[in-house]
């Protein structure tokens, strides 16, 4: 038979676990990783090599597996420019990357702010007389106001418009911050080192 | 532990600027390295890793060289090619470099000769 039969049980496991881990990608794409490893393992113990340490080589299979994924997540993010896929991938990376924490950060606070945007236009939609962006003797105050007869609204109907160029600048700036976040993500470290 | 094993493992380890630098820099050279080499001839994933090894004095882990055949494979810089070969119990994974491959060689190199120039510069002077 083939060299499967020869192959010890933790080599199959490992190419199991391999195989489950690599799911998120394509079919081919996680076959093929996995023939390849198949192949590089049987071809490492042929040479004489202990199975355990071609396996410890190559790193848990999760992990392994890890490295493909996340490089295709990180490609298709940047690649594409999508917001989703951008968002998607620095959330990924926010526990081990201080460029993803960041800019998961800014994107956040832009996100609630975009959401305090669209409350004020359905406020002002639904009470006109109530909502604007106020101003009285020492203070400005953005929102709804039971007494608008005390003070002054700055924005009247301009409020709609300087909400949509609100929302348009809080996406273009959440956008130029994932972009360069990845970009800084993709310039990432590899695990090697110079022999001496 | 299992946790610090796995943050090992992680692609990202950290993106402080000394750290990243450094690796930013061997993540280069092993990518350079790997393109000249296949630049010769096609290679299979074993037999890069033994002559990065005893050719460029470069120790990589195998589970480092592959997530990056990968990645170049995607980013059209190389091309796989499974061979079955007379002597191999089972195919290979062999990979050629393309055009776009080796445009990628001559600018990574003319990068790395820059930089190794001015480094070697700046050590030499008193």
């Amino acid at each position: 038979m083939t060299m499967e039969t020869r192959l010890d049980p933790i080599i199959t496991d490992y190419l199991r676990r391999l195989g489950w881990a690599l799911a998120p990608l394509p079919a081919a794409d996680a076959e093929d990783i996995v023939e390849e490893t198949r192949s590089h393992i049987a071809e490492s113990i042929v040479r004489g090599e202990d199975a355990a340490r071609v396996l410890a080589d190559l790193g848990r299979p999760e992990a392994y597996a890890r490295s493909f994924v996340g490089e295709m997540q990180l490609a298709k993010a940047v690649t594409s420019q999508q917001m989703p896929n951008m968002f998607g991938a620095v959330v990924a990376r926010v526990h081990r990357s201080i460029a993803a924490a960041l800019a998961f950060a800014v994107v956040a606070l832009l996100a609630a702010a975009a959401l305090a945007m669209i409350g004020m236009v359905i406020s002002k939609l639904i009470d006109p007389a109530h909502t604007g962006l106020w101003s009285s003797d020492s203070q400005f105050f953005l929102g709804t106001i039971t007494h608008p007869e005390q003070a002054r609204d700055l924005l009247g109907l301009w409020l709609y418009p300087a909400a949509v160029f609100g929302l348009l600048l809080s996406w273009i700036l959440a956008r130029l911050v994932l972009v360069r976040a990845l970009a800084t993500i993709v310039r990432k470290p590899s695990d090697i080192s110079a022999s001496p | 532990m299992y946790l610090a094993i796995q943050d090992m493992n992680a692609d990202t380890t950290s993106d402080i600027a000394g750290d990243s630098h450094r690796a930013q820099l061997l993540k280069g050279v092993a990518e350079l390295a790997l393109l000249r080499l296949l630049s010769r001839q096609p290679q299979y994933g074993l037999e890069i890793l033994d002559q990065l090894r005893t050719q460029a004095g470069l120790q990589m882990a195998s589970g480092t060289i592959y997530p990056l055949l990968h990645r170049l494979e995607r980013a059209g810089a190389v091309k796989p090619d499974w061979r079955m070969e007379g002597e191999a119990a089972r195919p290979r994974k062999y990979y050629a470099i393309t055009a776009h491959g080796r445009a990628q060689l001559r600018t990574l190199a003319a990068e790395w000769k820059r930089f190794s120039d001015a480094l070697n510069a700046f050590l030499k002077k008193e």
